[in-house]
């Protein structure tokens, strides 16, 4: 099912607007995770795609049904809570017929359903358990059954996985997509980790402060993003941050007093944000910009180099064949991609 | 539209028996008792009175039997209380502290809980008995003379309040067993870690971590012993020896249902005096609370 | 072997000795009931009765009093209290805790305010509102002004309350109805509190002494309390004899609490102390 959210803003008090005029095509059949910040609205958004909560304005859409004010159980979705939400007092058999028992499905169709169900999510050999005897992995895949056994038009998932140790975070991450693709529901996704969005997702919506900042797919929002708080916010060593101003078509960074040699076509005395990925400076004796090394640790061909650029510090994958020391001074060259010009003020990408 | 309506009304549905039930044995009662207290010369059987004013407050305050009972329930109070609260937290911290018999003296102290006052009253009553009671008989053994508990004006008053600490002990304890149960075992740990005594221990970890417990202990226990008139029944067949152990609640119970014609504005007066006393009562003692954890 | 100390017999020494006293007075009266008229005067007092197949004083009571009506109506004024009660504070702690409304929690600190308001002070227009009805001495008498508890109620929702949001939209997204997921979810999750106010409510009914004694004269309707209180004062009894009466009064609750005593103290655990 293809969902259509149009112009939609949340409104909870009068100065402050939960989700701000927010737009989006979500496919049928793709897994689309709302990634932010805690307070960025996106669990919000996904209240109002359950129907918890009602659009101040806007309209959403389920393939061509208007349901923005449709009550939650007509419109036929599946949710799986962070706390799982399952029924203590029920065994995962009963947790799983619940959603069924209440659609008044004879019996024997609800157990068969429910045990097909529990099979997909590897649960069917804990049927007769209590939710209080299974692991939170566990608990987890039978909340995922029970949202699933009503077969839903939509998927909804509240950061399912920050209950979970990292381990099985990993685990039930890839079980996730797994169901999903085998179900080919549509599924939305709610998560602040951006490691867990990327490495799930066929697409992402990054929202910030109840805005859109970006919707694309997770390598795209890697490589290009649309703003400065899109580059924050995504890649594992954060991205390196620096501030500039252009002098003579040159980004100069004002921490380290230095030209960086990034060319950029903008008016002289523009301050900008000079944002680069570790994996995007390069060790080059040549360049103009200077730092010195404060530590390095070797992960595998490459090791991770801390350099002291001016009064701030940054981060760099350098060849692990190079021999750094603590204090050597290092010229800091860059390749083409994952260096990135932002204003300073709107945060605007210019490079 | 029909839903939108009904998902409106719809708690007011759910809450409806209870409205009902509050208004008329709870909110209607309270209103009309303040109603009742202020009608002076209210004649029941015609419904007429002369108007309203404090004159019942005035003819109670000058009764003899309400000021009689009003000390009575005071000094009731201020020799139960304090006894049973200090048993309790003793015997809550030894119960707590053991490993085996836990249930069993557990469930001996606990059952005192289920006593009908009136049933459990007549065991006692037999207990006390001058001649033949098992009381005297044992403090016989340790010779001291029979005292006459029931009988006489000088002890009977004790013989209410050994009652009534008896009765109260039970949920007391309960409630402060629960309490250490809610204390974290780590502070033990480390206090025993520290060396530190048990009695030491008891003083400066178990009473200031269970003084939340202790203080709705208090507030519980004052509101049911200024209450007391339920226990003047099976003890003494009534309020002791020529009323000399009337309480409030007994003199309220007398003014309505035992005088004819009743006397309802008295009674009413009363009422709303007591409550007025438990009120005061409890402000003090939240104040005193509040002091503490300061 | 491990050394016992010192300390430790005499603390196990003192608590049985205080167990000892606790639970005297329910031993004192039930041996006392199978005590003969010239056993139960003998003085050093005998520790057990000649017999316990001495029945005598039981059928004395049982003759001369309804004591069989009285239990009667002693469980039926539990049962219907119980139940009564227990569904208006299910419903009413469930439109509390889940349930939106305007003045909620206006109106439950209202009522929280209520609670310190002693029944006692309630019970003369009560009994006149009982009496204008033309309940007077009727069952309904005893059982209507406890139908709800605001205490009760009171501890209910702090349960409820605990009970996740999340539980509640899962089955609201399921089509769970309100009434549905009351039953179903709400209702077997508090079990062990539920037992708890019920457990209370019971104890609590069938000792009642103050509010039978104002609203019933007959011996139709009489409870076991007051019963049993008629029957000393209107008999002038024997101890034996009253002994034995005590004991059909306070037996029952007695094996209710023996089986029950597990939930009663688990469930004022939970309850009791958030107030």
């Amino acid at each position: 099912m293809r969902v259509r959210l149009e112009n939609i803003t949340k409104q909870f008090n009068k100065d402050t607007k939960a989700v701000n005029n927010f737009s989006a095509v979500i496919e049928s059949g793709e897994l689309v995770t709302l990634l932010g910040p805690s307070g960025c609205g996106k669990s919000t958004m996904l209240n109002m795609l359950s129907g918890i909560l009602i659009p101040t304005e806007g309209k959403i859409y389920f393939d061509d049904d208007d349901v923005t004010e449709m009550p939650s159980d007509q419109r036929g979705i599946g949710l799986v809570f962070q706390n799982y939400a399952l029924y203590p007092h029920m065994t995962v058999l009963e947790n799983i017929c619940f959603p069924l028992e209440i659609k008044k499905v004879p019996k024997a169709e609800r157990i068969a359903r429910a045990t097909e169900m529990a099979k997909l999510v590897h649960v069917d050999m804990l049927l007769d358990r209590k939710p209080g005897q299974l692991s939170g992995g566990q608990q987890q895949r039978v909340a995922i059954a029970r949202a699933l056994v009503k077969q839903p038009r939509l998927l909804l998932l509240d950061e399912p996985l920050s209950n979970l140790d990292a381990r099985l975070r990993i685990e039930m991450r890839e079980e996730i997509r797994r169901i999903q693709q085998e179900t080919k529901v549509t599924a939305i996704f709610v998560t602040h980790d951006q490691e867990e969005a990327m490495s799930i997702s066929d697409h992402i919506i990054l929202m910030k402060d109840g805005f859109l900042q970006q919707f694309d797919e997770p390598q795209v929002l890697y490589d290009s993003p649309a703003n400065c708080f899109t580059a924050d916010f995504l890649g594992n060593p954060p991205i390196n941050k620096m501030e500039g101003v252009v002098r003579n078509g040159e980004v100069y960074v004002t921490d380290a007093n230095l030209p960086s040699g990034v060319k950029i076509d903008l008016p002289e005395g523009k301050e900008v944000y000079l944002s680069f990925r570790a994996e995007s400076a390069e060790y080059n004796p040549e360049a103009s910009l200077k730092g010195t090394v404060i530590m390095t640790s070797v992960m595998g061909k490459e090791k991770i180099t801390s350099i002291k650029l001016g009064n701030m510090e940054v981060r760099a994958y350098m060849d692990a064949k190079l021999t750094l020391k603590s204090g050597q001074e290092i010229g800091i060259g860059f390749k083409d991609t994952g260096v990135f010009v932002f204003d300073r003020e709107t945060g605007e990408r210019y490079l | 539209m029909k839903s939108r309506f009904f998902e409106k009304v719809k708690p007011f549905l759910y809450l409806a028996p209870f409205i009902v039930g509050v208004t008329i044995f709870t909110l209607y009662p309270i209103v009309n008792v303040v109603k009742m207290s202020l009608m002076e010369n209210y004649k029941y059987l015609t419904g007429d009175f002369t108007g309203y004013g404090f004159g019942n407050f005035k003819t109670v305050i000058e009764d003899q039997y309400f000021r009689q009972a009003m000390g009575n329930t005071l000094k009731y109070v201020a020799v139960v209380i304090p006894i049973s609260t200090c048993l309790a937290v003793v015997i809550a911290t030894l119960l707590n502290s053991i490993k085996k018999f836990q249930a069993l003296l557990q469930t001996a102290y606990f059952l005192p809980m289920v006593t009908s006052v009136t049933a459990v009253g007549l065991a006692w009553r037999f207990m006390f008995n001058y001649k033949q009671g098992v009381i005297n008989y044992v403090l016989s053994l340790f010779g001291v003379p029979a005292i006459d508990w029931l009988g006489a004006t000088a002890s009977n008053f004790s013989a209410l309040c050994v009652y009534g600490i008896w009765a109260i002990l039970p949920f007391t304890i309960i409630l402060l067993v629960s309490g250490l149960q809610n204390i974290d075992p780590m502070y033990y740990t480390a206090a025993k870690v520290d060396g530190a005594k048990p009695l030491r221990i008891f003083f400066r970890i178990t009473i200031p971590l269970l003084a939340p417990t202790i203080f709705l202990v208090l507030t519980v226990n004052c509101i049911s012993c200024f209450k007391v008139y339920n226990e003047l029944f099976p003890l003494f067949a009534g309020p002791g020896i020529a009323y000399n152990l009337f309480t409030v609640v007994y003199y309220i119970y007398y003014e309505f249902r035992v005088l004819t014609p009743a006397k309802y504005g008295l009674a009413a007066a009363a009422a709303l005096m007591l409550f007025g006393v438990i009120f005061v009562v409890n402000m003090l003692k939240s104040f005193v609370e509040k002091k503490l954890s300061n | 072997m491990k050394k016992i100390k010192f300390s430790t017999v005499l603390l196990y020494l003192v608590l049985f000795f205080g167990a000892l006293i606790m639970i005297f007075p329910f031993y004192w009266m039930i041996t006392g009931a199978f005590k003969t008229g010239t056993e139960i005067v003998q003085m050093p007092p005998t520790m057990l009765p000649n017999s316990f197949t001495n029945l005598d004083n039981f059928k004395f009571a049982f003759q001369t009093a309804p004591f069989v009506t009285y239990f009667i109506n002693s469980v039926e004024m539990m049962i219907a209290c119980v139940v009564l009660c227990g569904v208006t504070t299910i419903l009413t702690a469930f439109a509390f805790s889940r349930l939106r409304f305007p003045g909620r929690n206006l109106i439950f600190s209202c009522l929280l305010a209520l609670m310190m308001v002693p029944f006692e002070m309630l019970v003369i227009t009560n009994y006149r509102t009982i009496v204008g009805w033309h309940l007077h001495d009727t069952k309904w008498a005893l059982i209507l002004p406890f139908t709800t508890s605001i205490f009760y109620t009171y501890i209910l929702k702090g349960f409820f309350d605990s009970i996740p949001e999340s539980l509640y939209q899962a089955a609201k997204v399921d089509g769970c109805s309100d009434w549905k997921y009351l039953w179903r979810v709400m209702v077997p999750m508090s079990k062990p509190s539920l037992v708890t106010i019920m457990l209370l409510n019971a104890i609590a009914t069938w000792n009642s002494f103050m509010w039978p004694m104002i609203a019933t004269n007959s011996k139709e309707v009489r409870t076991l309390p007051f019963g049993l209180y008629a029957f000393i004062s209107e008999g002038g009894a024997k101890n034996e004899r009253m002994m034995a009466a005590a004991t059909v009064v306070v037996l029952p609750m007695i094996i209710v609490f023996l089986v029950a005593r597990k939930y009663i103290v688990n469930g004022v655990a939970r309850g009791g102390l958030k107030g």
